[in-house]
């Protein structure tokens, strides 16, 4: 009896430390090899079939579903330029060109904000993304977003961030060409720093 | 005493690390396995279970949902018989993504792959290859179950309309040779 409760013990130990290998090593994985173009981390292909065991484990917890290589590039973004967590509190602006009129042209983009547990944000404005097809550029071809809690009487573009809570930025672009595959560590893409409420 | 308990803990920590590679060889499973709860896919296939307008923060079938687009989920069985998806193409952004059973993203066509406004597609496993198809495009799913996703760009929104008459003209039955 006493060598059975032994074995179980074994046995819920090594469950446990499975687990934990599993809980912790997904952000690793993605931190390690997905590509990093500044605040902004893709996975070249991440519904590839010959895709790793990590990365489909990740993209089914953070996108089921996802497409592939060359259909579409997610690039998501947790942090501003300062390297800091974004968080609700702190009011950003997100700047960048006209993604289509870059070195490469891409189909569509579009922009979009998620709380911290995926989905998107609640909001009587109804307005969770910005798309190539939506979003209004000023006259040099530029755009910019303001991302906070509350819309700003200076900038034209404006997504809802949740209230003191950690949030994300999802940039996908679909169908950008193989050029834009290739040259994902330096693509021109929208940067996101803090700025004064 | 003390090379035995070391013994015994390398050993507890290379199983654990052993079951782990399952754990994440088999992670989508789970994912999946409450995805069709949430779909009803445990109960219906090859049928079109889900079509959203765009998504908004009620949301809750896939995480991270587009806003900007619209999809058309259709999850298939096919170890008996093929499948045939029939669809409208719009002018703007569309796409039809087929995943199988573990969620690999195998085949994908878009708009700009398709000459004709309407299509229609046999998806076939690996052992339910029909004798003759007419004309369309023959699909072969390296699982017999899986899902078929359609993707539709809303753009600015003004053709809402004519993209949601696509998104009904969807179709997702079996394909019965007579």
């Amino acid at each position: 009896m006493i060598l059975i409760r032994k074995y179980i013990i074994y046995i819920l130990i090594i469950i446990a430390i499975a687990a934990i290998f599993t809980y912790v090593s997904i952000p690793i994985y993605k931190n390690i090899t997905f590509t990093k173009n500044d605040i902004w981390t893709v996975s070249a292909s991440p519904g590839d079939p010959k895709r790793s065991i990590y990365t489909r484990a990740y993209v089914s917890v953070n996108g089921l579903l996802a497409l592939s290589k060359p259909e579409s590039a997610y690039f998501s973004a947790d942090r501003d330029i300062e390297d800091i967590t974004l968080n609700g509190s702190t009011c950003y602006l997100m700047s960048g060109h006209d993604i289509q009129s870059a070195s490469v042209s891409p189909r569509w983009w579009s922009i979009t904000v998620y709380g911290k547990d995926g989905y998107l944000i609640e909001s009587t404005e109804k307005q969770y993304s910005y798309n190539s097809e939506n979003i209004i550029y000023d006259p040099s071809g530029k755009f910019e977003i303001y991302l906070n809690n509350m819309p700003s009487s200076k900038v034209a573009n404006w997504l809802k961030t949740p209230i003191e809570e950690v949030f994300s930025v999802v940039l996908r672009v679909y169908q950008p060409g193989e050029e834009f595959f290739s040259n994902l560590k330096r693509v021109d893409l929208p940067i996101i720093e803090k700025v004064e409420c | 005493m003390f090379k035995d308990y070391l013994r015994k803990s390398a050993l507890i920590i290379i199983l654990g690390f052993l079951l782990h590679l399952i754990f994440i060889t088999y992670f989508h499973t789970t994912i999946l396995w409450f995805f069709d709860r949430s779909i009803g896919a445990n109960d219906s296939v090859n049928t079109v279970l889900l079509h959203t307008e765009t998504a908004n923060s009620d949301t809750r079938a896939l995480k991270r949902p587009s806003p900007d687009l619209m999809y058309s989920l259709c999850p298939y069985d096919v170890k008996y018989k093929p499948l045939v998806i029939t669809s409208a193409i719009p002018d703007s952004y569309w796409s039809i993504s087929f995943y199988a059973d573990n969620t690999d993203n195998y085949v994908t066509l878009n708009d700009h792959d398709i000459a004709e406004n309407n299509i229609k597609i046999y998806l076939v496993g690996v052992n339910s290859e029909p004798k003759k198809v007419e004309s369309g495009i023959v699909v072969v799913s390296p699982s017999n179950s899986g899902y078929v996703l359609i993707r539709l760009f809303v753009g600015n929104g003004e053709n809402l309309q004519a993209l949601k008459d696509v998104q009904n003209s969807l179709g997702c039955i079996e394909y019965n040779e007579s």
